[in-house]
């Protein structure tokens, strides 16, 4: 009963927030990005699948280049809401367990999250059918969206994700720098783009799991049975990840002193 | 170095006791101990006769506090600063407009509260600190960053509450003048440890007042008390100060001084003010 109620009072603390302008912002601003470069593109050749290039060109960009940093900032402006209020004095203050202040913050992150998942495709998927009307000449635009196979690409990345989501809600609440939680984004995000990890690494790497996520749904024939079962072990290994990371985190609040 | 040791507070149910100290003293830390926002190195902290450790919801539901500057979030509405914690803290909601009209903010309860005053901030924060009817309203530094109007008001409030709540008010602040007047009880903290409990009245009868006087010549003044036995000086002035407020002893030196054919000016009584004893009492102890 005490989570709900702390969900419910972190709900309310979204009002008007700056994290809650950016779940909607950042999924935005990926659509319109590959929207725009797709209507200005000039193609060498039709497309034969326009849905198929224009939805996966966001997938991609979202799950690789926006959501580690999406993550970070989004955790960072939640746990700011508090530290800039210096709020903790009076939250830890109240009648209340601390195991639930923290879940019921992370539970919101990932509200937030699955949210701007909504946004994201509720948004290309609009944007697509304009495309569709604005540059019929792209290509085919085939029989229709597989619907299915986005949203599955874009919940998979998601349950990946959460590893990731669990790691930057432990350290924004500990620490209120945000340049901390960019810093180890950056940290843990640039090298891949250089290609200087190795592969062994990358398959374990949070901040990479949700682009492992669709490159093995996405990518791979969909029925094969190997790389469905790879999707599998990187959900596991995320939600068990993710469940230990909180774990320590709790027990870590809990034993917070508030200065 | 600890900053608090042995500190055992004895506060009355409905008084309005002032917490007080020098930067450093340790109120503060004794604060958030009380609350549970730091535990204690050794010992343990019991309030309402119950141990903090093990009973801390229990407790805590009876107390309200404000440490320090208020903890508001400017993004939300004054309601819906007071919603966030009705929601956390299982409070029923109707207390929203109650408190807010106990602190004079129920019309500014729909502005945004990044947009109000340093004073309304201040009442914002006790009416969070009011908001689960507590026993026990914990105030650290209340006044802090307030201008004069916005110091009268606090002042006022907690004057008010005390007198038509019944409830007891722990103040702690570094203004005297304020605690002065609004305190029914004082606790006096120095590097740590309790010099004075008691009421204002306990404390100036501990501490005696002197009496000023000013007469056509100071100098053979002071010669002819100081040959009387009394315990007098010469100050800044040319005033004499006699180190008594008794007024049987005061009429006697100025009989003396007239019958020794000096020109008397004025008599004037004096008792230490809060601030006088509680500089006394905190230099004692540091020399």
């Amino acid at each position: 009963m005490e989570c709900f109620r702390a969900f419910s009072s972190e709900l309310l603390k979204m009002r008007r927030s700056w994290a809650f302008t950016l779940s909607i912002a950042a999924p935005l601003g990926v659509t319109l990005l590959i929207f725009l470069l797709a209507a200005l593109d000039v193609p060498n050749k039709e497309w034969n699948d326009v849905w198929i290039f224009y939805l996966r060109g966001i997938v991609w960009s979202w799950v690789l280049m926006m959501l580690p940093f999406y993550v970070a900032l989004l955790l960072a402006l939640i746990a700011s809401i508090d530290h800039n209020a210096a709020a903790w004095k009076l939250l830890l203050a109240q009648p209340v367990s601390r195991p639930p202040l923290y879940v019921a913050k992370l539970a919101v992150a990932c509200l937030l999250v699955a949210w701007s998942n909504v946004v994201l495709a509720t948004a290309s998927l609009a944007l697509g059918f304009l495309l569709r009307r604005l540059r019929p000449d792209m290509g085919n635009f085939g029989p229709g969206v597989d619907l299915g196979h986005f949203l599955a690409m874009l919940a998979l990345a998601y349950v990946a994700g959460l590893l990731m989501i669990a790691i930057h809600a432990w350290l924004s609440m500990r620490s209120s720098s945000f340049v901390l939680s960019l810093a180890v984004v950056i940290f843990a995000v640039i090298p891949n783009f250089l290609g200087f990890q190795q592969e062994q690494l990358q398959k374990h790497w949070p901040w990479l799991f949700p682009f492992d996520a669709v490159r093995l749904y996405g990518l791979q024939p969909r029925d094969t049975i190997l790389h469905f079962w790879s999707i599998q072990h990187l959900s596991i290994v995320s939600v068990l990840g993710a469940a230990l990371v909180t774990s320590m985190a709790i027990w870590d609040f809990s034993r917070r002193e508030a200065a | 170095m600890h900053a608090v040791t042995g500190l055992n507070l004895s506060v009355r149910s409905g008084s309005v006791y002032g917490f007080l100290g020098p930067n450093g003293a340790g109120k503060t830390t004794t604060i958030r101990m009380l609350l549970g926002l730091i535990r204690p190195d050794h010992g343990s902290v019991t309030i309402f006769g119950l141990a903090l450790s093990d009973h801390r919801k229990g407790i805590l539901g009876r107390i309200g506090s404000l440490v320090e500057a208020p903890s508001i979030y400017p993004r939300l509405t004054g309601r819906e600063n007071l919603q966030v914690l009705t929601r956390l803290a299982a409070i029923r909601t109707r207390r929203v407009d109650h408190v807010l009209r106990q602190v004079g903010l129920l019309d500014a309860a729909h502005r945004l509260a990044g947009q109000y005053s340093q004073g309304m901030k201040q009442r914002l924060g006790l009416a969070t600190a009011l908001l689960n009817e507590p026993q026990i309203l914990i105030l650290d530094e209340p006044t802090n960053g307030l201008d004069p109007a916005g110091i009268r008001e606090v002042r006022e409030l907690l004057k008010r509450l005390a007198a038509e709540s019944g409830v007891t008010v722990f103040l702690s602040s570094h203004l005297l003048s304020e605690v002065e007047q609004v305190a029914t009880h004082l606790g006096i903290i120095h590097r740590g440890r309790l010099l004075f409990e008691g009421t204002l009245q306990e404390l100036q009868q501990t501490r005696s007042g002197h009496t000023v006087i000013r007469t056509n010549d100071p100098h053979k003044a002071l010669e002819l008390l100081q040959g009387q036995g009394a315990r007098c000086c010469l100050v800044e002035g040319g005033a004499l100060h006699l180190k008594t407020s008794e007024p049987e002893l005061a009429a006697t030196a100025n009989h003396a001084l007239v019958q020794a054919g000096l020109r008397v000016y004025s008599i004037e009584s004096r008792s230490q003010g809060l601030e006088e004893l509680f500089m006394q009492l905190t230099v004692n102890e540091s020399d």
